[in-house]
């Protein structure tokens, strides 16, 4: 049970809470070698050159001084007055997410009271998923906001890549200089909860038939026409339900009757969509597979998902994840609870296809290059021509390592995300052949389909 | 290929305004001062600007898409290349191509820098911070060189590049910060850009205020020197060097360098009592500083040897010296080893712009008396002394000068000529003299001029006709009949590093100026065993004003000569520089001498004991006083009260105000009093106290002059040295190494120290206690983390055989639940603490524990994970 803590990282977080700046430690450094440089300088005795420097110097440094005196000055104070708030618990906090469908997600924030430091900043960092930390940023305000309140209150569109659900566990607040060279750090805790929902990209057209059939019992809204038709109603008998008497028409008539249930059974009314989030590698699975691929499995799927609810009113959604299951029975199905599902889902090894679709009712079966090739090519002897079989190939979420992308490297310089680093690490990945491999068996299968 | 931006238009629009902008003024500015300063840039600072402008510009246009810099930077440097293979192509002749070049390469050179500049403000946060530091660095070496010293000048020269300096770092901080997502960001620059202002505006006047007085000091110590940072070649000389109040002085040595500067600048004027045998036609003589007797032929310089034999130099400072008072060394006549043709002659001597410290007169000087300057004159003059001189009959400025024509001038040569020649041996003078004055270096070169001054005086037996000889083979004309020798300023040096100069001069250039001429008769007359120096000062000129006796001397004034010694005359100068027609074809429009001295009748020396500002009188403690040109002793004499209502306060560098006098300063204050000198004169025993007690106090003083006392020179400079020079670097490399070993102690313990602080804190309550046990499980690699308090205490129980679940669930209850803790929960809480503690130290070994509790990261880590 004794567990070991990771240097690298307790070294990175606590690099978080340093109070100065790498700017001011370069400041700093620069300082020392124009200092030394022009220590080197000649004194050329007899001219007035030695005596201007010296002052100049001495000014620079008396000039330099006060600047970081009035920086450090006045994030202390904001630091101790927020602390001292703190302590008497009259910080108000607030931090708030709503739902979205852009790649920022809104994060709105109130604080109260903070001391603003002298033209300085006040900046945050998240802490989400216990541990991970976001970059240090700065909300967005009302600029027309007196200098001197005492709210932080604004926000900020947060850009996050991956489709999960996350959890705020706290707030870093900076308190910065305006020369972003001190950086006082505190601590406030959070539960914020949020999920980033899947993209949706271009839709295309998918073609399947649904394959369920479901008794569903519709409400006659038709009151009858004529005095005396009383086609869809009977009389009530004592073992019928006395939710059902139509009580108009006892109004009018002190008939009591009940409507007959109409039964609608329409032939395979209903399209099942089963995603399947099976891997056949999970031991080999490594940040790539898990991170870009898993979130462009995501927004492949929920693409899909809405390409068919285009088309097709009755869709249901069949989700392999064990723990997170949701039922659909009981209330129609939003497109909210399915953009949670997805991003709440991940890869899993123990249902396999085989094991997951049922044949009797999947329409539509959506399945990634991670996939069972043998499993898989049992259910399309078996299935092919009733079931749509769909195939995410995960290669094509980083593309090859083209001429082009080479030429693309050299000049450009990819935004600070990770896929430069995803692309290196694939590109060098164990997994990559199998994979291809694996795409390739499964794309061969579900062309012989056609 | 998909473009992405870096930065927004609006981010764009925002560096352009608030980063570059500044930058671009800023550089024209710089641009305009290295076009000041630096021929190569062809005074061209407008264009210079656009191109820097455009880098900039079109750097933070191009950068604010995705490009990365160095593959972009080089495919700039290719266009760069191909730009110069164009103009390569177009350019017809030499000449053209050249112009063009160097025109291109500083296009290129500035506007990559523009394109630098850019891309740092757009994408390389750290690039500002070196950039400004860079330019603080280059423009306190450019202010500190500036040629005219005021405040006003320094200052407007460093407030804006200080500025700029915090306003850059400031501002590209604020301008990174912008959110994108930001609707405008207009109101928000406007406030805090001009809140920054603001800020400076209160540090900048705090910070100048303060120093306004070394601003001040600074202007009041230079304002009369008139910089020469770059107009002076690396290998040049001047024959006066400048001090720091901007008078002149003897350099003390003259090396034999390319090039000679000289400016126009009126150095001093003084009257010479000296006339020709028929009492009317001045005999101008030259005014000595130095000798120059020591030679070093590695740098080839000539210098002054303080250790030479029979010292004749009388060199005073007569900025130490009371006014009226006289200084005289008879040891110089002794010294000067001259008994015939001898006479005393006397001069006046008003400086202008030479150092009040310094002495000039024609040889051979023995005393000095410093003077007044007249009222009407203070404004011209600074101070002035008046010198008395053993000079020789046979002495002339006239050598190499000779008026034709002037008959007087040609029986006195020939008069002088017959009279030297008559003696040319040394017998009897001491041989280490001899040896001294007639030491030559070794070497080749030397050799040269040996047997160059061997044929030149091949047919001369005496010494005077040897030194005719050579003048005349400087006069010489070569077969074509042009000059053989012609004076330079500039007669540039031998292609070989090293090469002996004398020669060179001698053989190939034959150009040069004074100290040429000098030097290579100096080592022809040693060739030929003829004891001579060089002597160094200035060369008077006669401009045949209408005040005979009454001379001029400028900067370009300033002379090196030689000096031959003649058994029973002494030491007689002699000038070989041949004539500089520059010089002579544009004399100097003279001024009027300072005339109308009065007699002084009184004059007091010492310090002041008390002034009253008010009466404008003070009190003064004698220490010698003057009566009637006789001067006594007044040690232990009553003070004396003078009135200074109408005196004139003079200190070496001109008139000053009353309010420079301060206690216990030292001064000379005379009175021109008629009434004073009154006074029946007896001679007592006490002769001072007889004069004092007898005088009319107050006594009304006329002239003040303040005296420099023997204090350490320079005091100030020394502290200015220390503070750059002397910094005690080791001691403050052990100092931080051990502050740093201190810390590096602080932090190997600091887990334990905690330990101790929790475990102190343990027994207050059930809370701390808690935290203390969390600690020390942590610290011993169990850390709680995520699990639940219960699991956690289980596992701890079931591996150390401990009771924690049952502390655990105590703490939880009073922590969380309604009921109160019972009694004897409480005391099984605190029974705790101790034995579960002491039964963790038993199962864990104590070197464990010490290395466990080594690892500060195990601290780190639980302070994160429970702040």
């Amino acid at each position: 049970m004794q567990q070991k803590v990771s240097i690298r990282k307790t070294l990175k977080q606590l690099g978080f809470y340093a109070p100065i700046t790498g700017y001011f430690c370069l400041f700093l450094i620069g300082s020392a070698l124009c200092f030394a440089w022009l220590k080197n300088q000649p004194r050329l005795p007899d001219t007035p050159f030695h005596d201007i420097f010296v002052l100049l110097l001495k000014i620079t440094l008396y000039i330099s001084c006060t600047f970081l005196l009035l920086a450090l000055i006045s994030v202390a104070i904001s630091w101790v007055y927020f602390n001292y708030k703190r302590k008497r618990q009259e910080i108000e906090f607030r931090i708030s997410t709503r739902p979205f469908d852009t790649p920022y997600q809104p994060i709105e924030l109130k604080l109260y009271p903070v001391l603003r430091p002298v033209l300085g900043y006040i900046k945050l960092r998240f802490v989400y998923d216990n541990g991970t930390f976001s970059d240090k940023i700065q909300l967005v305000e009302d600029e027309h906001a007196n200098w001197f309140n005492q709210y932080l209150d604004g926000f900020y569109d947060w850009k996050i890549d991956a489709i999960r659900e996350y959890r705020i566990t706290s707030v870093i607040i900076y308190f910065e200089d305006f020369l972003q060279f001190f950086s006082i750090a505190t601590n406030l805790p959070s539960s914020e909860r949020f999920y980033t929902p899947p993209q949706t990209t271009a839709s295309r057209s998918i073609s399947a038939t649904p394959r369920n059939t479901e008794t569903r019992v519709h409400r006659i809204d038709k009151m009858r026409k004529v005095k005396g038709d009383l086609l869809n109603y009977k009389r009530f008998e004592s073992q019928d339900d006395i939710r059902r008497i139509v009580w108009k028409i006892y109004a009018r008539s002190r008939e009591l009757v009940i409507r007959n249930p109409e039964i609608l059974e329409p032939y395979a009314s209903h399209m099942y969509l089963y995603v399947s989030f099976y891997s056949k590698y999970t031991n080999l699975h490594n940040e790539v597979i898990n991170e870009p691929f898993l979130n462009f499995y995501k927004n492949n799927v929920w693409n899909i998902y809405k390409s068919l609810s285009r088309e097709q009113t009755e869709i249901r959604w069949v989700s392999d994840q064990p723990e997170k299951a949701v039922t659909f029975d009981s209330h129609p199905i939003k497109e909210e609870e399915i953009k949670h599902l997805i991003a709440l889902s991940n890869w899993q090894d123990n249902k396999d296809v085989l094991n997951f679709v049922q044949t009797k009712n999947a329409a539509v079966v959506v399945i990634s290059s991670l996939t069972n090739v043998r499993q898989v090519e049992q259910l399309v002897q078996e299935f092919g021509r009733e079931i749509t079989f769909i195939l995410v190939p995960l290669s094509e979420c980083i593309g090859k390592q083209s001429l082009g992308s080479w030429f693309q490297w050299f000049f450009l310089q990819e935004e600070k995300n990770k896929q430069a680093r995803y692309k290196s690490k694939w590109a060098v990945s164990i997994l990559r052949k199998e994979l291809l491999k694996n795409e390739k068996a499964l794309n061969k299968i579900l062309n012989t389909i056609s | 290929m998909q473009l992405e931006r870096a930065h927004s238009w609006k981010k764009l629009g925002v560096q352009c305004l608030l980063l570059a902008l500044p930058t671009i003024f800023f550089a024209f500015a710089v641009l305009l001062k290295l076009n000041a300063n630096y021929i190569i840039l062809q005074d061209q600072w407008i264009y210079q600007g656009i191109y820097f402008s455009i880098g900039v510009l079109l750097s933070l246009l191009f950068y604010s898409w995705r490009f990365r810099f160095i593959s972009t930077a080089l495919v700039l440097a290719l266009f760069y290349f191909i730009g110069y293979k164009i103009l390569e192509k177009l350019a017809v002749g030499e000449f053209d191509m050249f112009f063009l070049s160097v025109q291109y390469l500083i296009f290129a050179f500035i506007f990559s820098i523009g394109w630098l500049v850019g891309f740092g403000f757009s994408r390389w946060r750290f690039f500002t911070v070196f950039w400004v530091l860079f330019l603080l660095a280059i423009e306190i070496i450019i202010v500190s060189k500036m040629t005219t010293v005021t405040a006003g000048a320094i200052v407007l020269g460093f407030v804006p590049v200080l500025i700029y300096t915090f306003y850059i770092i400031y501002t590209s901080e604020l301008v990174r910060n912008l959110n994108e997502h930001q609707s405008s960001f207009r109101w928000y620059l406007t406030k805090r850009v001009g809140g920054f202002f603001g800020v400076v505006v209160v540090i900048f006047a705090i910070i100048f205020y303060i120093f306004r007085k070394d601003f001040a000091g600074i202007e009041n110590a230079w304002k009369k020197v008139e910089s020469h940072y770059n107009n002076e070649q690396p290998n040049s000389q001047r024959m006066t060097k400048v001090n720091r109040d901007g008078t002149l002085s003897s350099t003390g040595q003259m090396p034999l360098s390319g090039s000679l500067n000289k400016t126009k600048q009126l150095v001093f004027v003084a009257h010479l009592n000296n006339f020709f045998a028929d009492g009317t036609t001045q005999n101008p003589l030259y005014f000595t500083s130095d000798y120059y007797t020591k030679f070093d032929s590695v740098t080839q310089t000539f210098a002054t040897d303080t250790l030479r034999p029979f010292n004749d130099l009388f060199s005073p400072d007569p900025s130490r010296i009371s006014l009226f008072f006289t200084k005289t060394d008879s040891s110089v006549i002794k010294n000067a080893l001259a008994t015939q043709s001898r006479r005393v002659v006397e001069a006046d001597i008003y400086k202008v712009a030479l150092s009040p410290s310094d002495y000039l007169a024609p040889s051979t000087a023995f005393s000095v008396q410093p003077i007044p300057v007249p009222y009407e004159y203070t404004d011209q003059y600074t101070s002035a002394y008046h010198a008395k001189m053993w000079v020789s009959d046979l002495n002339s400025a006239y050598f190499v000068y000779n008026p034709a024509g002037n008959t007087i001038l040609e029986d006195f040569q020939k008069t002088r000529y017959d009279l030297l020649r008559s003696d040319s041996n040394y017998v009897g003078i001491d041989s280490e003299f001899l040896d001294y004055y007639t030491r030559m270096p070794e070497g080749k070169s030397y050799q040269q001029i040996i047997q160059l001054a061997d044929a030149l005086t091949s047919g001369d037996s005496t010494n005077m006709d040897k030194m005719l000889a050579i003048r005349d083979y400087f006069l010489s004309k070569d077969e074509f009949g042009q000059p053989l020798f012609q004076y330079s300023d500039n007669p540039g040096e031998p292609g070989l590093p090293g090469a002996n100069k004398l020669a060179y001069f001698l053989f190939d250039n034959r150009k040069g100026y004074c100290a040429y001429f000098a030097g290579a008769t100096l080592f022809m007359l040693r060739a030929l065993h003829i004891p001579s120096r060089i002597a160094t000062g200035f060369l008077t000129v006669d401009r045949s004003s209408k005040n005979p006796g009454w001379y001029w001397f400028y900067e370009d004034q300033a002379h090196a000569w030689v000096q031959v010694f003649f058994k029973g005359y002494g030491w007689i100068d002699f000038d070989t520089t041949i004539p500089d027609v520059n010089t002579q074809q544009a004399p100097q429009p003279d001024g009027t001498p300072p005339l109308g001295t009065q007699k002084v009748s009184f004059v007091a020396d010492g310090t002041i004991e008390k002034i009253d500002t008010a009466k404008k009188r003070l009190i003064l403690t004698p220490s010698k006083i003057l009566f009637k040109d006789k001067n006594f002793q007044a040690v232990d004499q009553p003070d004396l009260r003078l009135n200074i209502a109408f005196a004139k306060i003079a200190a070496d560098t001109g008139l000053v105000n009353f309010d420079v006098l301060t206690k216990g300063m030292h001064i000379t204050a005379a009175s021109y009093d008629e009434s004073i000198g009154k006074i029946p004169f007896q001679k007592v025993t006490d002769t001072a106290a007889y004069i004092i007690d007898h005088l009319q106090q107050p006594i009304p003083i006329d002239e003040i002059k303040i005296i420099k006392d023997n204090e350490p020179k320079n005091t100030g400079n020394n502290i200015d040295l220390s503070y750059l020079q002397n910094f005690q670097w080791l001691w403050i490399l052990i100092g931080i190494a051990l502050f740093a070993l201190l810390i590096v102690i602080l932090i190997i313990l600091s887990p334990w120290l905690i330990w101790q602080l929790f475990n102190l804190r343990a027994g207050k309550n059930l809370h701390f206690a808690q935290r203390a046990i969390l600690y020390f499980l942590n610290q011993m690699g169990y850390p709680r983390d995520n699990q639940a308090p219960e699991f956690f205490a289980g596992h701890i129980d079931d591996q150390f055989d401990t009771h924690l679940s049952m502390f655990t669930r105590i703490y939880q209850k009073e922590k969380y639940s309604a009921h109160p803790l019972t009694s004897e929960e409480r005391q099984e809480a605190s029974r705790f603490y101790k034995p579960f503690i002491k039964t963790l130290k038993e199962q864990i070994p104590w070197k464990k524990r010490v290395v466990l509790f080594l690892n500060f990261y195990h601290t780190l880590h639980f302070f994160i994970k429970n702040p």
